[in-house]
């Protein structure tokens, strides 16, 4: 009894930690498949610094900030003329030392890393749909991330437009909505002129969609060249809804695992390199469209891990049950092998290793029970799914087939747990197996 | 001297057992303890043999002292028990029980040691008789067999014959004696007790010559 109810909470914690810690891989892929591991955002002292303002009294930058895809593209890290621009306010901060955009670009290519800086800006969305319909919708523009390895991944279809229009990349839904590719309009905004705001219109054409994966403002997010984000002032500070940062640095690597090592790393060069105020580092875990999600999956992970504990607990005090009676029942040949010379070590360690054994063999049995369901997953699934009459685990949060990928975590924690809870369970029987006085066993018989 | 027990006193709540015993027993020795019921007689075989801890005195087996660390090794290597409930492993076979001994002891065995002891005791036509389908005699000399197993020096048995018919009690008591080790035997039985060399009688916690 006590094997089966162990191997049975074995294979439940294989079975949904390694469905779990894969639906979450899934989740991360496609969280950060539109963003990357690792964001590097201005911070408030990059926006007060000498090296940001000065570009606002600069003939040389038009008179205009500058964001800092500009910044990094720029020749003159000081574009301040003493001779011909205005002169430099008393109450602004001091030239800064070094120029932290072009830095922090050199210290990440050090570390072997694939950056691209991004900006997020927005803007009405006009698009003719023949027939004289026109779909209008506010939608936030993101420079296209051609850096961005799993980008081409996301691309569902693209065309190249050979039109002088801006070419745009929708995502699907827009699709499902009708739009096809060619389909042309505008981005409307509004750009401050001397004495009001005017609007300003860019042409477009659809050139593709792609898969925004489960960013929460992802089904608006139209992808345009940089120079369109540019246009509409990305270098202002503003805010998008979700709380992401408009315009910082995307850094890219493969294993989303090392995000947390890769950030401890990139914060040493940036702090040696004296550029570390003016940067604000995050992981995927720390973004703000990702950071509830995260916390949560990791509560529910957290919480279903201390169920299984608590049942492995109360499953192993069956087996001290189960080997109390036995050492009960066995009291005479104990004292028997005691009368013989069976020392107290050796009498606990036949129960001490019972217990251990059970657990083991629990461990293999539910272990096996785990494989075999993990490989015939999708059989398990299309089986509720009939039970149901729908969908079991909903395709557009799920995918199209549940991950069956053993978790080594969830196997290691079931490895080393069930022997510890097994010994501990059978050291209570084997105390008592040990304190059994064979004097008064035999005498009785 | 094989044995040499000093002082020994034994009480259970309200009743003094045992009162100041001593004892020495040299090798070769064969010596009878009589009494009445609840006199003490077990209690003080068990205390002899390691089995009970006597509440003062000490006892010495083969010029060890006996002590709670030592006692499990000394039963194993120096004594065997002999009890009137035969005491057998009922689920292994005849042979099995005579080994135990030597397995306990982790000392390499063979088939054929266990045998020869089994035939020292008649029984070697028995051997892969499980415990349970033995008579009672043949299960007393296969306790006697399995006491002789790892060659000790001091047999300490607890009405041997107790639990048998009077013909077989006869063998017993023949066989016990014919062991040439040094023997203290507890026993009702009078014919029994005169097999041995020395008598003494437990009476209100004294041993008596």
């Amino acid at each position: 009894m006590s094997v089966f109810v162990i191997s049975l909470v074995v294979w439940l914690v294989l079975v949904f930690l390694s469905v779990t810690t894969g639906i979450e891989k899934n989740w991360l892929t496609k969280l950060t498949s539109l963003h990357a591991p690792i964001r590097i955002s201005p911070t408030e002292e990059y926006h007060q610094s000498y090296y940001y303002q000065i570009d606002g009294l600069s003939a040389a930058s038009h008179y205009s900030l500058k964001t800092i895809g500009e910044k990094a593209e720029s020749n003159l890290s000081d574009p301040y003329a003493i001779d011909f621009d205005a002169e430099i306010p008393a109450h602004w901060p001091k030239k800064d030392q070094v120029d932290p955009v072009k830095t922090a670009f050199e210290e990440l290519d050090a570390l072997g890393l694939t950056s691209q800086d991004y900006e997020i800006s927005s803007a009405l969305l006009r698009l003719n749909r023949g027939g004289g319909t026109i779909l209008s919708q506010m939608a936030y523009l993101l420079s296209e991330p051609s850096k961005n390895p799993s980008f081409p991944s996301l691309v569902l279809e693209s065309t190249q437009t050979k039109s002088s229009e801006t070419p745009i990349l929708l995502p699907k839904n827009y699709k499902d909505s009708g739009v096809k590719i060619g389909d042309f309009g505008t981005l409307n905004y509004a750009a401050p002129t001397a004495a009001s705001y005017q609007e300003q219109r860019i042409p477009i054409r659809v050139s593709g969609f792609y898969d925004p994966g489960l960013v929460s403002v992802g089904n608006k997010c139209v992808i345009v060249p940089n120079q369109i984000t540019r246009t509409i002032q990305a270098a202002n500070k503003t805010f998008s809804p979700d709380g992401t940062p408009t315009n910082g640095i995307f850094v890219w690597f493969n294993d989303l695992t090392d995000a947390p090592a890769v950030k401890e790393k990139i914060a040493k060069r940036f702090e040696k390199a004296g550029i570390s105020k003016y940067w604000k580092i995050d992981t995927y875990r720390d973004f703000e469209f990702s950071k509830d999600l995260m916390l949560q999956f990791q509560s529910d992970r957290t919480l279903f891990l201390l169920i299984a504990a608590i049942i492995l607990l109360v499953a192993c005090c069956n087996i001290i049950s189960l080997l109390v009676l036995l050492v009960n029942d066995k009291k005479k040949e104990i004292a028997i092998l005691q009368s013989m010379g069976a020392s107290f070590k050796s009498i606990a360690a036949i129960f001490g290793v019972c217990g251990i054994a059970m657990g083991a063999l629990s461990c293999l049995i539910g272990v096996g029970l785990a494989i075999f369901t993990l490989n015939h997953l999708d059989s398990l699934v299309h089986f509720l799914s009939a039970i149901q009459g729908h969908n079991a685990f909903n395709p557009a949060f799920f995918g199209q087939t549940l991950p069956n990928e053993l978790s080594t975590q969830a196997l290691l924690f079931v490895l080393i747990a069930t022997p510890i809870l097994s010994l501990a369970a059978g050291l209570i029987p084997a105390i008592k197996a040990s304190r059994i006085r064979p004097s008064t066993v035999l005498r009785s018989e | 001297m094989i044995l040499k027990a000093r002082n020994l006193i034994k009480t259970y709540p309200k009743v003094k057992v045992l009162s100041d015993i001593s004892l020495s027993v040299a090798l070769g020795d064969t010596i009878a303890i009589c009494g009445r019921s609840g006199e003490g007689k077990t209690t003080l075989l068990h205390i002899l043999g390691g089995l009970e801890e006597p509440d003062k005195g000490e006892i010495e087996i083969g010029g060890h002292r006996l002590t709670r660390s030592n006692c499990p090794h000394i039963r194993n290597t120096q004594i065997g028990f002999i009890f009137q409930a035969y005491n057998l492993l009922e689920d292994f076979t005849a042979l099995e029980n005579v080994l135990m001994p030597a397995k306990i002891a982790r000392k390499a065995t063979t088939r054929q040691k266990g045998l020869d002891l089994l035939s020292l005791v008649g029984l070697e036509d028995r051997a892969d008789f499980p415990a349970k389908l033995l008579s009672g005699g043949e299960r007393q000399r296969v306790a006697i067999a399995r006491a002789l197993c790892n060659d000790p020096n001091l047999i300490l048995a607890d009405e041997p014959t107790g639990n048998l018919d009077r013909a077989n009690a006869k063998k017993i008591g023949e066989l016990l004696i014919s062991l040439k080790k040094s023997l203290i035997l507890v026993t009702h039985d009078p014919d029994l007790s005169a097999l041995c060399q020395k008598q003494y009688v437990l009476k209100e916690g004294n041993l008596l010559l």
